[in-house]
């Protein structure tokens, strides 16, 4: 009685290193999380974590370019999942339904007005400007 | 245990909303987080579930939003590296639109009284600078939560139409506009629709949020 024996596939050493760099690039977001939340902790700064944490990752990828390599897998992963992660906070507007009623028509007026004169000024002034005839 | 249906529902429900407005032909109005939410919110009337068991469900969600808004330093430091005139330009556009914004905003809000003032001056840039910035003003968080989160949900399902009525070609423009007046959830619709742009908004975003929280605070303080 023989026994067919299956060759032997060396896993793949590119999608092992893809892995492997995606596990290093999440430990560094999580770092640079972390390090937001505890700059916030410490310094007086009307700025939550997160966005300090975005901070401090910018600040690190422009000063080792070469960690985009650790960071570009596992970071498309999340940003691919950013809209659901909102839709918890969304939900919650039903919760707080009492206090937005009370203030509907100002509130409405307000959010409405400004975000279509924000839209406008902000896209006017981002515009490249055209340089006139020479 | 069952609160974290709450978490396997809010999942199934977005891949839903995502497949149903793929069907939709990528309509704006078909805004993903809109629907799901929809769905949820009348998940939650049938069953009459309270808010703590939907918070705790959802809570592995929430704990992932501060990594996920982390990430997006990735986009923003290679848009930063392309440096150039054209990112200055951006930078100074989504200050000068983010004070025009509040401005407006807390103007009207002022009419409802201080804590709507508040709330709607803040409104424009992400929650976790809008509710520190009304905290130390004396507003109301939650107002000031829902009014962020109301904002950006407004500015993602409209702002593209908006923009095309204003005839604003120009993607990294509107990519801008959207970050500096939607914040990160204007920011997520971009990155959706027009990935190559989603440094800029980032950057919007994030300029418009520390210049925000530092004169707002100041004016606020002298208004009082």
């Amino acid at each position: 009685m023989s026994m067919r024996q299956e060759p032997i596939v060396p896993p793949d050493p590119s999608r092992r290193q893809r892995a492997s760099n995606a596990a290093v690039g999440l430990v560094l977001i999580a770092g640079a999380t972390a390090a937001g939340y505890l700059v916030a902790a410490v310094l007086p700064l009307a700025l939550g974590g997160p966005p300090l944490g975005v901070v401090v990752l910018t600040v690190v990828l422009l000063a080792w370019p070469g960690l985009h390599r650790f960071v570009d897998l596992p970071a498309a992963a999340l940003i691919a999942v950013l809209g659901m992660l909102f839709v918890p906070y969304v939900v919650d507007l039903r919760f707080r339904w009492d206090l937005v009623s009370a203030h509907w028509p100002v509130l409405v007026a307000a959010i409405l007005t400004s975000t279509v004169v924000g839209l406008g000024v902000t896209a006017t002034l981002a515009r490249p400007r055209r340089s006139g005839p020479a | 245990m069952t609160a974290y249906l709450w978490l396997l529902s809010t999942v199934a429900a977005t891949v839903l909303a995502v497949r149903l407005r793929a069907r939709l032909g990528g309509h704006p109005a078909a805004n993903p987080v809109v629907l799901a939410a929809g769905a949820l919110v009348v998940g939650l009337l049938v069953t009459h579930t309270s808010q703590a068991d939907f918070v705790r469900g959802t809570r592995p969600l929430r704990l992932l939003l501060g990594p996920a808004t982390v990430a997006l330093a990735v986009p923003l430091a290679r848009q930063l590296r392309r440096g150039g005139r054209r990112t200055r330009l951006e930078a100074g556009a989504a200050t000068v639109g983010g004070f025009v914004t509040a401005a407006v905003a807390g103007g009207l809000g002022a009419l409802g009284g201080r804590q709507v003032g508040v709330a709607m001056a803040t409104k424009s840039v992400t929650t976790a600078i809008a509710v520190p910035i009304a905290g130390a003003a004396d507003g109301s968080a939650a107002l000031t939560a829902a009014s962020v989160v109301a904002t950006g949900v407004l500015g993602a399902v409209c702002g593209g139409w908006v923009l095309d009525r204003m005839r604003v070609r120009d993607v990294r423009a509107r990519a801008v506009a959207m970050g500096t007046t939607a914040h990160a959830i204007g920011t997520a619709e971009v990155l959706r629709t027009t990935p190559d742009q989603g440094g800029s908004s980032v950057q919007a975003m994030l300029v418009n949020g520390i210049a925000t929280a530092l004169w707002l605070p100041v004016v606020l303080s002298v208004l009082s």
